[in-house]
């Protein structure tokens, strides 16, 4: 690594800034991209006959919610896909937050690594860059397995529904918006070269947790 | 009249709206057309269609905020509807005022030229030819203009033409006005 002296270049630092509908609205298509990806890969796969009649559907989904109701929105290609997104997204935000804050987080860069302290840097550096606002509740067993607790699942707040009604059906879809922030955490841990299985539990809107479990 | 836009504009941004930190939404962006290319096995058309289409669903509902807003009525012509779009439309929602110019003599086609574009930072394109020849990394705002002008009545064509990513000197999209859909009133109602 080289010397950077610290005192000496970006002083003025001001982040640049978005309006926050970007981000929901963008957030908000993943899921229905993935779906749609998932489905033309398929598509591809199979033959013309086949290709033709899923075109015509495919079409008539642009815009609409009614893509959620296709019936790969539950496999495991559309969650591993959001979750390799959000994976990516971890893996370049540890980066990048170790970088803009590295004064803060000197004793993540210079003191043999705890994993603790690595959650603790999600519970509030990642989550509060993502989120603005830290994890409410970290739990472990102390062996490798850890609890996060977000009270009020943020990108929640956007999302409606129409299937309110069906409560076990709205908790079905509204956990797939859950694999971005799984594979986050899953990116974020292996930049610290930790493999981790992630997984979202949802019981109550909006309460959200992730159960990490870690193979140290 | 193009002053005073600015003006207005510039006040809905300082004051109106909810913002986050761009690196943040680069980022998500990042990794989204990352994992497309990915998907789709180095097919750049694909990707762009799919960044397109995306695109469109999220300036179906855009147009909303837009409109809520700003306060914007219906604009007179279609140089007016292109100051709006680069001086409030991506002025409130991503910061950047991208410039108008190459007129068609028939005032139905104009490019949008961006000098800075927060969805472009960091970013490298693949290191293969491909890509710079086939990918529009930001083709998302192709989407997004045409599914928010989609709603007020505009069928445009837009398409990028050249980016800076690819090593032209210039990002450059392209506006083109097909025609002002009609107003249709639904079935049963005066």
């Amino acid at each position: 690594m080289s010397n950077i002296n610290p005192q000496s270049p970006i002083i003025d630092f001001q982040p640049k800034l978005v309006n926050s509908i970007c981000l929901e609205l963008l957030l908000n298509e993943l899921v229905p991209l993935s779906i749609s990806t998932t489905e033309i890969l398929k598509t591809q796969a199979n033959d013309i006959h086949d290709q033709l009649v899923k075109i015509q559907l495919k079409d008539s989904y642009t815009g609409d919610i009614s893509i959620l109701d296709s019936e790969l929105s539950s496999s495991d290609d559309v969650s591993f896909r959001l979750e390799q997104i959000g994976y990516n997204f971890g893996l370049r935000v540890s980066e990048l937050l170790n970088y803009n804050n590295n004064i803060n987080q000197s004793d993540l860069l210079t003191q043999p690594l705890e994993l603790l302290t690595i959650m603790k840097f999600i519970c509030r550096d990642v989550w509060k860059f993502n989120y603005g606002k830290q994890i409410d509740n970290l739990r472990t067993n102390h062996r490798g397995t850890f609890v996060l607790i977000d009270n009020e699942f943020k990108y929640f707040k956007y999302l409606s529904s129409n299937v309110n009604k069906d409560e076990v059906l709205l908790l079905q879809r509204a956990k797939l918006w859950l694999y971005l922030p799984c594979g986050i955490i899953k990116g974020v841990l292996k930049s610290y070269d930790v493999d981790a299985l992630v997984t979202p539990e949802l019981t109550t809107l909006p309460k959200v947790s992730f159960n990490i479990q870690t193979t140290i | 009249m193009s002053k005073s836009l600015r003006i207005a504009s510039d006040d809905i941004w300082k004051n109106k709206v909810e913002k986050v930190n761009a690196e943040v939404f680069t980022l998500t962006y990042g990794s989204i057309v990352a994992q497309l290319v990915r998907d789709f096995k180095n097919d750049y058309n694909q990707v762009n269609a799919q960044l397109e289409k995306m695109g469109y669903n999220i300036g179906i509902r855009l147009i909303e905020e837009f409109l809520a807003k700003t306060n914007q009525g219906r604009c007179s012509s279609f140089k007016e509807t292109a100051e709006v779009i680069s001086k409030v439309g991506f002025k409130i929602f991503l910061n950047i005022t991208p410039q108008v110019t190459n007129w068609s003599t028939d005032s139905k086609q104009f490019s949008l030229i961006f000098d800075e574009n927060p969805l472009e930072e960091f970013v490298e394109l693949p290191d293969d030819e491909k890509a710079k020849q086939q990918l529009w990394y930001s083709n998302v705002l192709v989407g997004v203009l045409k599914g928010a002008l989609e709603m007020v009545q505009l069928d445009v064509d837009a398409e990028f033409v050249s980016d800076v990513l690819r090593g032209d000197d210039r990002t450059e999209l392209k506006l083109k006005l097909n025609r002002v859909l009609k107003d249709e009133i639904p079935t049963g109602e005066d």
